[in-house]
């Protein structure tokens, strides 16, 4: 009967870590706009921790309109994300922060071809709570779509 | 006995199968409940992504770029590649080929490569790409330029993050930057007279990035073999990029009519007809490189 139970669990296990490994799968999970966007490669995902802010660069290209999508487990609950210039002074162009939106969720235009910076920033950990450290993680994802508006210079 | 066991493995079976697609039916992950038990470490920032040959491909749309089969590589003998570096590096070109040739709407020439796609893919063990998308279904629908230009994203898309989640990130570099420099000499060997003011040269310069960013991700790699030659390779077009002057301009923003978000200005590399020929020749050679291996 033991044998029986060690084999189920090593069975439930396997697919349980087929499961857990699963936070980099999670970048072609986050659903964007859609069409008319086409899901772009730059997309990225992976898991996040509170208090984290990473950083990431994508290409936009000239006459082309960008979606961003920001998605995240529970736990990382106010997540957010900004535009940002690709500069050591990084001017933000977009800050999620002050979206009264309230969704983690941006199109825009590029007037001329540049690479930008997407920076993801996770709140920090509530001190008054008591949370297990497995709960100060969780699986984060982005979207970034693109689409051809038209031609308007370089 | 036996019959308990197989009943209980059913079970466990039904019960991960079915939580899996109860999953797959949600449209936001912050409603999923993925165990990240085991791998507490933040991989967010590990993790390689870039423009699709698709995607950058769709930018030289409308612009001086001319179609040219000859500059093509030979998709008729994929199946006498047999070790693993020529068959990473063959996926790569073969997905650039298919990019460049669906920009000119050349369907009938694409279907080679992309026999020799899937053939590879089943070569690499890939066949995970199956589950992620359904390109039986866009196949049959070959007529569709929407369709194909869709296939041809995704199929990129696809290998790059199944790679990306089984941990092949070794092959995932191989694949992009085979793909690149495909890429790269299908461009350059398009345009004969050098104009620093052509959009196609502007364009151009902006794939320095990707390759930057793709020389700093495989440095984690740097102990193989075939990275470390990639890399040599890499940091001899990397060289001449940086020797780019950086045209400096503050990017800004402005609403459009519809009140949506428009970023102008920003930096730009300003190419001189030396470094243009320069990084032409040198493109020639890796891509004479690679294809001698293919």
């Amino acid at each position: 009967m033991y044998r029986l139970l060690f084999v189920v669990s090593l069975f439930l296990g396997l697919a349980n870590i087929t499961t857990a490994q699963s936070c980099k799968s999670m970048k072609h999970k986050c659903e964007g706009y859609g069409s008319p966007y086409k899901y772009s490669g730059q997309s990225k995902g992976g898991t996040f921790e509170l208090g984290q802010t990473s950083q990431f660069k994508i290409v936009t290209f000239a006459g082309f309109k960008y979606s961003v999508s920001l998605c995240a487990e529970e736990q990382l609950d106010g997540i957010f994300f900004r535009i940002k210039e690709d500069t050591e002074n990084g001017k933000i162009l977009y800050d999620g922060e002050k979206d009264s939106s309230g969704y983690n969720w941006k199109q825009f235009y590029i007037e001329k071809s540049q690479s930008l910076i997407i920076e993801v920033v996770a709140p920090d950990k509530d001190p008054s709570k008591e949370i297990d450290d497995e709960d100060t993680f969780g699986c984060v994802a982005v979207t970034i779509e693109y689409y051809k508006v038209g031609k308007k210079g370089f | 006995m036996s019959r308990y066991i197989l009943f209980i493995l059913g079970l466990g079976i039904l019960i991960t199968t079915s939580c899996t697609n109860e999953k797959e039916k949600e449209k936001k992950i912050d409603s999923f409940d993925v165990s990240v038990e085991g791998t507490k470490t933040n991989d967010f920032d590990l993790m390689f992504s870039a423009p699709s040959p698709v995607e950058i491909f769709s930018l030289f749309e409308d612009s001086e770029l001319k179609f040219n089969s000859n500059l093509l590589s030979n998709p008729k003998n994929f199946e006498e590649k047999t070790s693993l570096s020529s068959l990473n590096t063959s996926l790569g070109v073969y997905m650039a080929d298919v990019a460049y040739l669906n920009i000119f709407n050349q369907f009938e020439l694409m279907t080679s490569y992309l026999d020799g796609i899937f053939y590879i893919a089943d070569k690499l063990n890939l066949s995970g790409i199956y589950n992620q998308f359904d390109f039986k279904k866009v196949f049959s629908d070959m007529n569709n330029p929407d369709s194909l230009e869709l296939l041809s994203n995704n199929l990129f898309v696809t290998i790059t993050n199944y790679m990306t989640e089984t941990d092949n990130e070794k092959t995932l570099c191989i694949v992009y930057y085979s793909s690149y420099i495909e890429l790269l000499y299908l461009v350059f060997n398009s345009i004969d007279e050098f104009d620093g003011n052509l959009p196609i040269i502007q364009h151009i310069t902006l794939q320095s990035s990707s390759l930057n960013d793709l020389y700093k991700f495989s440095n984690k790699f740097s102990d193989d073999e075939d990275i470390k030659v990639m890399r040599e390779d890499l940091s001899k077009i990397n060289k001449v990029w940086g020797e780019c002057e950086v045209v400096k301009s503050e990017t800004n923003t402005s609403e459009t009519e519809n009140g949506e978000l428009s970023i102008g200005g920003g930096n730009t590399l300003k190419l001189t007809e030396s470094q243009f020929l320069q990084l032409k020749t040198t493109i020639s050679e890796l891509r004479g490189k690679i294809i001698e291996q293919h």
